[in-house]
């Protein structure tokens, strides 16, 4: 047999049960194996563990898979707090090692859990399920304290303005704020920063003024603060645009806008906000109205999580008044407001003539201080154009003040004790809400005779040597011109327009009149008039014995009747001549006949060599006043 | 027993006590009457920084008096002659002299201003010609403006009504004449009353708007450069030289718009101070 023969026969020996039993132990050491990698790692945290009721702490959990992404992660047991919010962020972590790729998919949960009974509690266990499995973490124990109680709490490891990006300008800032311990520091909510409603999603800027109506000059503090979500990570600011206000003067009351200026928090709405103070500024307003601060803009980098991405604070308006002309000191300049205090120094004391002494004015005081001060002229001395140093920036209470120093050079060409008088600078107090006056009196500096007097020929001539003298009295005003088109205006229109509307009245009157007149003598020649007429004479003749007269006013009514009604003259027609006329304008023949022989009848009447009978007369009126009545009602 | 006082008696000396107190306190000089003698003394005591700060602080008070604009010019002119001068007194000065002549009823007061202004105008041009710049005060004014100068609002209410009633009358004669040279003549002098209406009529409104919406103003600045609206430098337009009279049309946050010649734009508001009318 040979030796592989033999090694074969061997195995054989082993029996295949043997090596069923190395299979499944090299197996479940691969199960084993794979199971330790697919276990996540966890942590769960809270950023105290001591705290008092009202108080919040952070609940915090971090998972991470290198196979799957962790997802639903609960807080578990909560008794004893109220959960005011949590954030959540899935991560992803990339690494090559010796050329191999290894990725982890990682989970990190804040829960915001407000403490709302004393006691000692259990949060959790917080679960998360990662794949199909689902993991658990804790409890933590955390004791809560009566309100007040509770120990100082630290730094926020979970700072917002901690994580910025590249761009992020607060970074410095946040990286000074961590640098500092702050002992003090009590990270509670501040009622003062408190607001009803977030202004926007996640972060926002926010202003205030501490005054809305002050005076020309007057102090007005405006604060821009950012208020994040505590429950978000930092978004990020990008692309500051600072407010602006040009009808004031601003000064900041920071050294440096860009350094840290205090941390608070703040409920807005009743989640909690981390609330950064960005600039502080004193605002003097230099006119009187409704005067207006921009808003700060930012725009915030990770606009996954906050939408528009662009933040602006409100627009601030200031009513601005002048202070009171009651009562208003001589020489107050607008603007003066605060409260000053002016010492002076005066040295050399005792000079030749046309030397010079120092006088330095010193002004100090909060608020709008003078730029400039005006001395007090007088003949004989000169003051030179000052050198003026001031050291003013911001105050106690965040009020703007200092020191203002003017050193002045004044030429004195008069000899003897000059009285240098005294310079006063009037302003307006806001606080007491009165006028004040600070004075400052520079003595007597004593002059004396110049070894070399200034020749008389020296000095310029004075362009103004033939000036008028000064007037002693008022008055001497004219008094006001009068406008009569606007202080009688209605005289004035009546003198305007009283002729030619008088003209155009009588032109119009004598018109109508005409118009009337005229009007009436063409009613009076008219046909109806006459037939109206002729029935009257009729009637009237009727009503009379005469019956000639009763036949001719018959003839005269109907022959008018004819002209009215038919637009024929029968005067003439006589004998079936009126009939025709009649029947050619549309008359029907029966109406034409009547009148045809009422005409007929009353020619004959009237002419007759007997008298003709009354009766008869007055019967053929009848007759002539119904035919008449056929006419009209043929027309 | 003490005798009663007759009541006649005392009646009597109540009145003369009243009497004498209204006469107390009508004799009894005002705030602003002190203020001003305070300035005039002032200025005899050759202090006329002080007087400056007393007579504008009368302005502050709201007091329009020919009097106190004259010597508040000439206390202008003291700051510069004691050799005090700050920038734009001069222009403060021509503008109390001018606010004076504008107001005055006096015409000795009316001829001093006038003459003051002159000596005033005279060193501005030295210095401006000293300076290298132009000297022209009064760059002349536009024709409209000019023309409704020719008379006062009130002359131009009489001319119109004037006109009116001329216009009237013609109308009547026209009307009731019964020869044609009469006729004639009656509506040749209608067609000059009726001009003259018109032409009163628009011209008192146009003075009447003028006198609303322009305020005369004097330049009280070192000079004034004309900006556009937008606050640029108007190219080529020459600065406004101080102690010039504009034309103030309007203000606007910090900046007024003037009128000086033909020249229409923005200078600061502090530039040009109003003259009171």
């Amino acid at each position: 047999m040979s030796g592989g023969g033999q090694a074969a026969a061997c195995l054989l020996r082993l029996g295949w049960c043997r090596w069923l039993v190395l299979a499944v132990l090299v197996a479940l050491t691969l199960c084993a194996r794979t199971a330790s990698a697919d276990d996540p790692e966890m942590s769960a945290t809270v950023d105290a563990q001591r705290l008092g009721v009202g108080e919040t702490v952070r609940l915090s959990l971090h998972v991470a898979s290198s196979r799957h992404q962790p997802g639903h992660a609960q807080p578990g047991n909560t008794h004893g707090f109220s959960v005011m919010g949590s954030s959540s962020g899935p991560t992803q972590q990339i690494s090559i090692t010796n050329g191999r790729m290894v990725s982890q998919h990682g989970l990190d949960v804040t829960w915001t859990l407000r403490a709302e009974k004393v006691g000692t509690w259990s949060v959790g266990p917080i679960t998360v399920q990662v794949g199909s499995a689902t993991y658990t973490a804790g409890p933590i124990r955390i004791v809560v304290v009566p309100a007040g109680q509770g120990p100082p709490r630290g730094p926020d490891p979970f700072d917002p303005f901690g994580g910025g990006g590249v761009f992020d300008p607060f970074r410095s800032l946040l990286d000074s704020m961590n640098a500092q311990s702050r002992p003090t520091d009590r990270y509670g909510v501040d009622p003062k920063l408190a607001l009803d409603a977030p202004l926007g999603t996640v972060a926002f800027l926010h202003a205030t003024a501490d005054a809305t109506s002050v005076v020309v000059g007057q102090q007005v503090t405006v604060s821009m603060y950012i208020y994040v979500d505590g429950n978000v990570r930092d978004p990020g600011m990008v692309d500051v645009h600072e407010a602006t206000a040009a009808d004031f003067v601003k000064k900041t009351l920071f050294e440096d806008d860009n350094a840290d200026h205090g941390f608070s928090r703040a409920s807005v709405g009743g989640r909690v906000f981390n609330v950064r103070l960005l600039r502080r500024w004193a605002l003097f307003p230099i006119k009187s109205g409704d005067l207006t601060v921009s808003p700060m803009e930012m725009t915030l980098q990770r606009t996954r999580v906050t939408g528009e991405p662009s933040r602006k604070s409100e627009l601030l308006t200031i009513h601005v008044t002048e202070p009171p002309a009651d009562h208003r000191p001589v020489g107050y300049m607008l603007g003066d407001v605060g409260k000053f205090a002016l010492s002076a120094d005066v040295t050399p004391r005792d000079i030749e003539q046309d030397g010079a002494v120092g006088v330095t004015l010193t002004l100090q005081g909060t608020g709008n201080l003078p730029a400039m001060i005006t001395p007090a002229a007088q003949a004989g001395i000169e003051w030179l154009a000052p050198e003026v140093h001031e050291k003013v920036g911001a105050t106690k209470d965040d009020h703007f003040g200092g020191s203002r120093t003017f050193a002045y050079v004044v030429r004195l060409h008069t000899t003897g004790d000059v009285r240098l008088g005294s310079i006063r600078i009037p302003f307006w107090d806001p606080a007491a809400n009165r006028y004040d006056v600070t004075t400052a009196d520079l003595g007597v500096v004593t002059v004396r005779p110049g070894a070399n007097p200034r020749p008389v020929t020296d000095l310029p001539p004075d362009p103004f040597a033939m000036m008028p003298d000064v007037r002693t009295q008022m008055g001497g005003t004219r008094p006001p011109a009068s406008r009569l088109a606007s202080t009688r205006p209605g005289l004035f229109w009546l003198g305007l327009t009283a002729t030619p509307l008088a003209f155009v009245l009588f032109a119009g009157m004598t018109w109508a009149v005409r118009t009337v007149r005229e009007r009436a003598a063409r009613v009076a020649a008219s046909p109806e008039t006459e037939l109206r007429a002729r029935l009257a004479s009729a009637e009237r003749a009727a009503r009379g014995d005469d019956a000639r007269a009763i036949a001719a006013a018959t003839a005269r009514a109907i022959e008018a009747a004819t002209v009215v009604y038919a637009e024929v003259n029968v005067r003439d027609a006589r004998g079936g001549e009126a009939s025709r006329r009649l029947v050619d304008t549309g008359i029907s023949e029966d109406t034409a006949g009547k009148v045809d022989a009422l005409l007929s009848e009353c020619e004959a009447a009237r002419f007759s060599p007997d008298a003709p009978d009354r009766t008869a007369a007055r019967a053929r009126w009848e007759q002539a006043r119904d035919t008449i009545r056929e006419l009209r009602r043929g027309t | 027993m003490r005798p009663r006082p007759r009541p006649v008696l005392v009646a009597a000396l109540v009145a003369l006590s009243v009497v004498a107190g209204a006469r107390a306190v009508a004799a009894a000089p005002t705030e602003d009457e002190t203020l001003f003698a305070s300035a005039v003394e002032r200025l005899h005591e050759g202090k006329p920084g002080e007087a400056i700060a007393d007579f504008e602080a009368l302005a502050d008070h709201g007091v329009v008096d020919a009097t106190v604009s004259f010597d508040r010019g000439l206390a202008y002119i003291g700051r510069v002659r004691v050799g005090a001068e700050q920038p734009g007194d001069l222009g403060q000065a021509v503008h109390g002299l001018v606010e004076a002549r504008t107001l005055a009823a006096d015409r000795s007061l009316t001829a001093e201003a006038t003459r003051a202004i002159g000596l005033v105008r005279a060193e501005v041009g030295r210095r401006r010609v000293r300076a290298g710049e132009p000297v022209e005060f009064d760059p002349g004014m536009a024709l409209g403006p000019a023309f409704l100068r020719l008379l006062p609002e009130d002359g131009w209410a009489i001319a119109g009504i004037l006109g009116s009633i001329v216009l009237g009358v013609s109308l009547f004669v026209w009307r009731s004449a019964r020869e044609r040279r009469a006729r004639i003549a009656a509506i040749v002098t209608a067609g000059v009353g009726g001009l003259l209406l018109v032409l009163g009529t628009t011209s008192t409104f146009a003075t009447q708007q003028q006198r609303l919406t322009v305020t005369p103003g004097v330049i009280v600045t070192a000079g004034a450069h004309p900006t556009d609206d937008r606050g640029l430098v108007v190219a080529g337009a020459p600065v406004i030289p101080e102690a010039a009279d504009v034309e103030i049309l309007g203000h606007r946050a910090g900046w007024a718009q003037v009128r000086w010649g033909k020249v229409v734009a923005w200078i600061p508001a502090g530039a040009a101070r109003a003259v009171a009318q």
